[in-house]
């Protein structure tokens, strides 16, 4: 047993224990990347704590990480039961969910400024044509969280989709045959029997969306890269999609305080024990009473 | 991995290592090694379009010393200098830096070989004084030799302006907004006979307007400069600019910019004289319709870059033959033409061809009104950490111009740039 | 052993869930229902690859034009030709299939093997193990690239593909998903039945969990060998030859300081991104295809 983890722990000290360690030092220095670094104590955990931006790069990473998450987790679910019932075209189809996901980031981008332009983009002509104002889609705070939600679903929902059609692929059919004889509708059906079933894979879909939801920033990046010289990495308007990592990156490698950065990158990773820890928590506790 | 013996795992254990390590063994064979190794070898580090092809091709041939390597790095190119300085290891023999990051290796000048030592006496002269003094020490090393410069110019469309009733002859023009007031007049007037705005953004006002100043946001003692009468005009002009109605207020090269621009709703453009490859690029239709002259204001000076030869090259006298190579006045007349990065070297304006004029332009001498700039470029202290405290303020102006109350903006942008300064 | 088993009760489960004796033309109405709704799904999702050939064979200031274009221009070839003046394709392409392939081969051998051995055995210090797993996943490895940079000079791997391969040979995602996977995938009976036939820990993993876990491993597979064939950060880093970089490192140069040729950067994404596709068409019916076969407990 202990060989077959084995590589994986080996692996680890060798590559991931020093690095992690070298961070957890850094977070205790002052060091701006070149000289050298000069012991602060617990000053830049002081200053996190304090630091406005932070606690604002917190706000805006709940927000999109809500935005995004959960009609991610819908329309995941919603796919992959369609899915689970199509039978023909099916790979092709499952790829073609897929696509998303391996599609550059960077051409996500370049489209998704010419959709959500503001004076001359595709979805305000389409809000205009319904008699419905413009939408301020880059230039208000919330305007940028919601289109970096839109980028993050659009390139996640496929990928979790597979991951919850493997859960439903192991729900045995006798199940709903059973559930079909008492008359139950396909709806029913996947309310009382995929649902259930399927809680060990909800809960790990929602455990990595935790982990990777809160450590976005690519999106948010790229998305607000124009003002790269002057502001770089400030997440766009009223710093609207300035995620906690993405702070994280401007304070570290645009602005060189690397220990200030990994003191940030710790406060990072604590947000995310807490708030898995929560959710395990409460999937387990909802878990019993079914049992 | 369809196993079928119980042993079946070790040996693909052993398969896959193998096959990993074979592989990266046989594609691997000589061990990639950044620094000189005493055989006459150099390598540079520069990112896309730093440098000419053209002239990186020409002085690779024509370097006798050995090779010349060429790693262009696209994206993160500071990141991957910064670990090979920190690690002290594949450092490479001669490097590009970024006029934006010159003020932070300026901290750590022992990192680099202080040209002055080198000989240089014969060149250095043909390079702006205040462009040099971006990369000069405190106690007077200079750790690079500028490969190009950003002085700034007013491109306009003519066509629009000459529909409008405006002056369209570049000294005209210039005469007619030559302070910020005069521009703003005469974006007014642009304004009601055409509908279009006369900038792209309070921030890009706000940063040409701090790049006319001779001080930014920090002094050489460290000193918080944010509150200063310059600052203060800077963000004013921004301020008035938008109460005029003269703002477009998108973001700078955003889809929505190269829309506006291609429609002709934004018909004036401040911008460096490498800003001409963006107006080129994302608006090809417009050829021939653009000019370009002097600043509203003064000239300013955006971008920009150096080569330098890191302090652990071994043949540092090959480097810099290699530098001067590759900045001699024909190969920086080469790089203008070919990629528009605006040659440092003064004497690079005597080459042949230079003054032809530029068909997007409508044939007019750019080289000429961006070199005119240079001359009237004012000598600044960049501090290492004013790209951090002045972050803040166009963080505040791009609030305002989405409606937040301006003294409010200055308040908190203040309070933030201050912030800024004593966390570092 | 289960294969024939599963793949008949794969036919049965995807039409199971609509099984009630409805007129066939109410039947036939709710698959056209489900069609109509899937295909339009799967046209949204492959739109941005589209737009990528859209971009790639245009140029650039046909991007921005209002309306945008929205059908393939003629200038495909030229902006390929750009890409391979620009850069050296093919070494960069040979280095990345040897860096994915690799990774993907070992992630899925040493992360199976230890999520087998989590998911259905107990042993002293498993859950403290597997939280160490977890907790490393949620670590903050941004930072690592200095201190890992430091690792490898140490090691002499600078500028060798074995660098970009080793540190990534077992991941905590992995064992994680896989984990989570075996254990509603491998039924305990049949672990039972394997023990009474006197099967070790290696012949259990052998012919019992690894033919049931396929479709698992496909994704996690599928998903590895996409990361692998994307990462940039530290393949530029640790690579300092530029004739031996990856295919992100060499597409990344296409990039310039101002003025960029979408057209020409596009094409270079459409090209990084086609042997993904190939990869996809080759390992669907064994990989996402195989999820569909999946394990029936």
């Amino acid at each position: 047993m202990y060989v077959a983890i084995a590589p994986f722990f080996v692996l680890f000290l060798c590559f991931g224990l020093y690095p992690t360690a070298s961070s957890l030092v850094l977070s205790f220095q002052k060091w701006n990347g070149l000289g050298s670094a000069e012991w602060v104590g617990v000053d830049n955990y002081v200053r996190l704590f304090s630091d406005t931006t932070f606690w604002l790069s917190v706000r805006n990473t709940f927000i999109i990480f809500a935005l995004s998450t959960i009609p991610m987790m819908i329309i995941a679910l919603a796919v992959a039961a369609m899915l689970n019932n199509a039978v023909r075209y099916s790979t092709t189809l499952r790829i073609a969910y897929f696509v998303p996901n391996i599609t550059s980031v960077v051409a996500m981008a370049i489209l998704f400024g010419a959709i959500f332009g503001e004076t001359f983009g595709l979805a305000n002509a389409l809000l205009n044509g319904l008699g419905l104002p413009d939408f301020r889609w880059f230039s208000t705070p919330f305007g940028i969280q919601l289109t970096v939600s839109i980028l993050i679903t659009y390139q996640w929902t496929g990928y979790n989709a597979i991951i919850f059609l493997a859960g439903m692929q192991s729900i045995s059919s006798e199940v709903y045959e059973a559930a079909t004889m008492d008359g139950a509708g396909p709806v029913r059906s996947f309310f009382s029997i995929t649902i259930p079933l399927l809680r060990p894979t909800i809960i790990f879909v929602l455990i990595v969306s935790i982990i990777t939801g809160l450590q976005s920033f690519t999106e948010a990046q790229v998305l607000t890269s124009s003002a790269s010289t002057t502001n770089p990495n400030s997440g766009g308007a009223g710093q609207g999609a300035l995620t906690m990592v993405l702070y994280f990156y401007q304070q570290a490698f645009s602005y060189n305080k690397l220990g200030y950065g990994a003191a940030i990158a710790w406060g990072i990773f604590l947000i995310i024990l807490v708030f898995v820890i929560i959710s395990w928590r409460y999937s387990l506790k909802r878990e019993d009473p079914t049992r | 991995m369809r196993l079928t013996t119980s042993r079946a795992p070790a040996a693909a254990l052993a398969a896959a290592v193998a096959l990993s390590l074979g592989l990266t063994a046989c594609s691997s064979a000589q061990p990639a090694d950044g620094s000189s190794g005493g055989d006459g070898s150099l390598s540079l580090w520069i990112w896309p379009g730093g440098l000419s092809e053209t002239v990186v091709e020409t002085v690779t041939d024509e370097y006798a010393g050995g090779d010349l390597e060429v790693s262009v790095i696209g994206d993160d190119f500071k990141n991957k200098l910064l670990t090979s300085f920190t690690a002290r290891s594949d450092i490479p023999d001669i490097t590009g830096v970024k006029g934006e990051d010159m003020p932070y290796f300026l901290q750590e000048p022992d990192l680099f070989t202080d040209l002055n030592e080198l000989g240089i006496d014969d060149i250095v002269g043909e390079f702006p004084e205040w462009k040099l003094a971006e990369a000069t020490t405190a106690d007077g090393k200079l750790l690079g030799l500028p490969i190009d410069i950003g002085p700034t110019g007013l491109f306009y469309r003519e066509d629009i302006l000459s529909d409008a009733g405006l002056p369209t002859d570049p000294v005209e023009l210039a005469a007619a907004t030559s302070t910020w007031e005069d521009y703003f007049s005469f974006g007014e007037q642009l304004k009601e006979a055409t509908g279009a705005h006369l900038q792209v953004s309070l921030g890009g006002l706000f940063g040409i307007a701090m790049g006319q100043s001779e001080t930014k946001f920090v002094s050489p003692d460290g000193e918080f400069l944010g509150e200063s009468d310059a600052v203060r005009h800077a963000w004013d002009l921004a301020v008035e600019a938008r109460d005029r109605g003269l703002v477009a207020g998108l973001e700078d090269g955003s889809p929505d910019w190269a829309s506006a621009v291609n429609a002709g709703a934004l018909p004036t453009l401040v911008g460096a004289a490498w800003y001409a490859g963006d107006i080129k690029g994302n608006a090809a239709d417009t050829a021939g319709l653009w000019r370009v002259t002097q600043t509203p204001g003064g000239p300013a000076n955006i971008g920009g870059s150096f080569l330098t030869i890191p302090a652990a090259t071994e043949d540092k006298a090959a480097a810099l033959e290699v530098v001067k190579a590759l900045l001699s006045p024909a190969n920086e007349a080469v790089m203008y033409t070919e990629t528009g990065n605006f040659p440092a070297r003064t004497a690079a304006f005597d080459e042949p061809g230079l003054h032809d004029g530029d068909d997007f332009f409508g044939g007019q001498d750019t080289v000429a009104v961006f070199a005119e700039a240079s001359e009237n470029m004012p000598i600044v202290y960049n501090s290492p950490l004013d790209n951090q405290v002045s972050a803040p303020y166009f963080t505040e102006l791009g609030n305002v111009q989405t409606g937040k109350d301006p003294d409010q903006a200055w308040a908190d942008a203040v309070a933030a740039a201050k912030a800024a300064l004593e966390s570092s | 052993m289960s294969a024939t088993v599963t793949s008949e009760l794969s036919t049965a489960s995807s039409s199971a869930l609509p099984e009630r004796p409805a007129p066939p033309g109410r039947r036939r109405r709710r698959q056209v229902g489900l069609y109509l709704m899937l295909t339009s799904g799967a046209l949204v999702s492959v739109f941005p690859l589209y737009w990528l050939a859209v971009i790639a064979s245009n140029t650039t200031s046909d991007i921005y034009r209002s309306p945008p274009k929205l059908l393939p221009g003629g200038h495909l070839v030229e902006n390929i030709g750009k890409v391979f003046d620009r850069v050296d394709f093919l070494a960069p392409l040979a280095n990345t299939v040897v860096v994915a392939v690799s990774v993907t081969f070992l992630v899925l051998f040493f992360d199976s093997l230890a999520a087998f051995a989590f998911a259905k055995f107990d042993f002293p210090g498993r859950n403290a193990l597997f939280t160490l797993v977890l907790v490393m996943f949620m670590l903050p490895m941004q930072l690592a690239i200095i201190p890992q940079f430091i690792t490898m000079v140490n090691l002499g791997w600078v500028g060798h593909l074995h660098a970009l391969i080793i540190p990534a040979a077992a991941n905590a995602f992995g064992i994680f998903w896989l984990r989570q996977y075996i254990s509603s995938a491998v039924p305990d009976e049949l672990m039972d039945a394997s023990v009474i036939d006197g099967a070790g820990f290696m012949r259990q993993y052998v012919t019992v969990c690894l033919p049931l876990i396929r479709p698992g491993l496909g994704f996690l597979g599928l998903f590895t060998f996409i990361s692998t064939w994307n990462d940039y950060l530290w393949p530029l880093t640790v690579l300092t030859d530029p004739d031996r970089v990856t295919l992100q490192v060499a597409l990344a140069q296409l990039k310039s300081a101002f003025g960029q040729d979408y057209g020409m950067i596009m094409a270079g994404a459409l090209l990084a991104v086609v042997p993904l596709l190939v990869v996809f068409l080759i390992g669907a019916r064994q990989f996402i295809g195989d999820i569909a076969k999946g394990a029936i407990r």
